[in-house]
């Protein structure tokens, strides 16, 4: 858990009651000075324990994530996630909707296997990483066969190693986006691009240092090599999540 | 938000953007679409869309193939093989079930593989292409 504070130690004292009222039993540790997040963690594993719960918002379960994907010992522990806010993609992508129901997947623990990517030299993240710029930027890329260079101010990685850019600068000025709206001309999206990749090297024109993002907290820098873990972590996930694949 | 959704695709694939310059192979199972430039190899397994906007120096190959930009370079589509009002290729062509368009401007040599034998039509003047009794062609 994260450490309490305020109005998280409720919250703490909620998720207790609810888990407690479920049927489900565990140690609750918080970090603090002493203790970091990965401390806490690996010593969790080192304990033997087969589910890690993680709560709170995506930066503490990347850095819990870090621990688990690392750690060869961590091989078959499971990761249980009750988020912090339940409108954000972690939640969607665990298809929780609230307090209770995120409690719940835990009593149910259906589990999932899930992709992850790693910013070398370690650090994992579960939603997406966004490499980004106040303004266009030349940034050349390399995968497997292929080198490349895009022109963009923003550039979205996810799990899988799917990578989308855009580049707004090449839709026009303002007032010609305004004149195509108003008159209707719509016109094909060209601006876009969507890459998979087991592996990728980022690097800035000018060997800049563009910062890239995982839940808005700048963890590198490039020049950057990202790679794709598939199936790598097992995950609690809502009851409906399956159905809704489906 | 970008990336909320996947730009252009039915499905998984990729595209290459208007301001995406491409240097190597670029190799998908999927559907390729590209609007940008690419030097060297292309290859799907099902279908390439080279739009207008687009240029590739390389050979391109995949089961359909649509061309409405440039292509410098030969293309193999096993499937069809369509070049668009707007389109202009610069090589040889392989495909079984070919469309150029009006407008369309194909440099190059093409080649119509149907079954066991192959029906080459190579680039001549009208006068050349007369056709005669006992031609060296064969059409079945």
């Amino acid at each position: 858990m994260e450490p309490p504070k305020g109005k998280v130690v409720s919250r703490q004292e909620k998720i207790k009651d609810i888990l407690g009222d479920l049927g489900i039993a565990g140690e609750t540790v918080s970090s603090t000075a002493a203790r970091t997040i990965e401390e806490l963690t690996h010593l969790g594993i080192v304990k033997g324990y087969s589910t890690v719960v993680a709560v709170g918002d995506e930066s503490l379960v990347n850095r819990i994530i870090t621990v688990l994907a690392t750690e060869k010992t961590a091989k078959d522990v499971v990761l249980g996630i009750i988020p912090n806010d339940f409108e954000s993609a972690l939640a969607k992508i665990i298809n929780v909707t609230d307090l209770k129901s995120a409690c719940n997947a835990l009593k149910y623990r259906k589990l999932e296997s899930i992709d992850l990517c790693a910013i070398e030299p370690n650090k994992f993240f579960i939603t997406e990483a966004v490499l980004e710029n106040n303004r266009n930027y030349g940034i050349y890329f390399s995968k497997d066969n292929l080198q490349g260079k895009i022109e963009a101010d923003r550039i979205v990685i996810r799990p899988g190693l799917e990578i989308f850019t855009h580049d707004r600068a090449l839709e026009g000025n303002a007032p010609s986006r305004f004149y195509k709206w108003l008159f209707g001309k719509k016109q094909s999206d060209i601006y876009s691009s969507y890459l998979t990749a087991k592996k990728i090297r980022f690097e800035a024109e000018n060997n800049a240092a563009i910062p890239i993002k995982v839940s808005s907290e700048i963890v590198a820098k490039t020049p950057l090599t990202i790679h794709s873990r598939s199936r790598v972590l097992k995950i609690i996930v809502g009851r409906d999540k399956m159905n809704q694949a489906s | 938000m970008i990336g909320d959704k996947r730009p252009g695709t039915s499905g998984p694939g990729t595209v290459v953007g208007a301001n995406v310059k491409l240097v190597g192979t670029l190799q998908d199972a999927s559907d390729i679409i590209v609007h940008g430039r690419i030097e060297g190899e292309v290859i799907s397994s099902q279908s390439i869309t080279v739009t207008e906007t687009a240029y590739i120096k390389g050979p391109v190959s995949a089961e359909i193939v649509t061309v409405a930009g440039k292509v410098n370079g030969s293309i193999t589509a096993t499937g069809k093989l369509e070049i668009m009002p707007t389109g202009k290729v610069f090589g040889s062509i392989t495909s079984k079930d070919l469309a150029i368009r009006s407008g369309a401007i194909f440099i190059g040599k093409s080649t119509m593989p149907e079954g066991d034998k192959e029906l080459e039509i190579e680039e001549k003047t009208a006068s050349e292409e007369a056709p005669k009794k006992g031609s060296d062609y064969e059409v079945e």
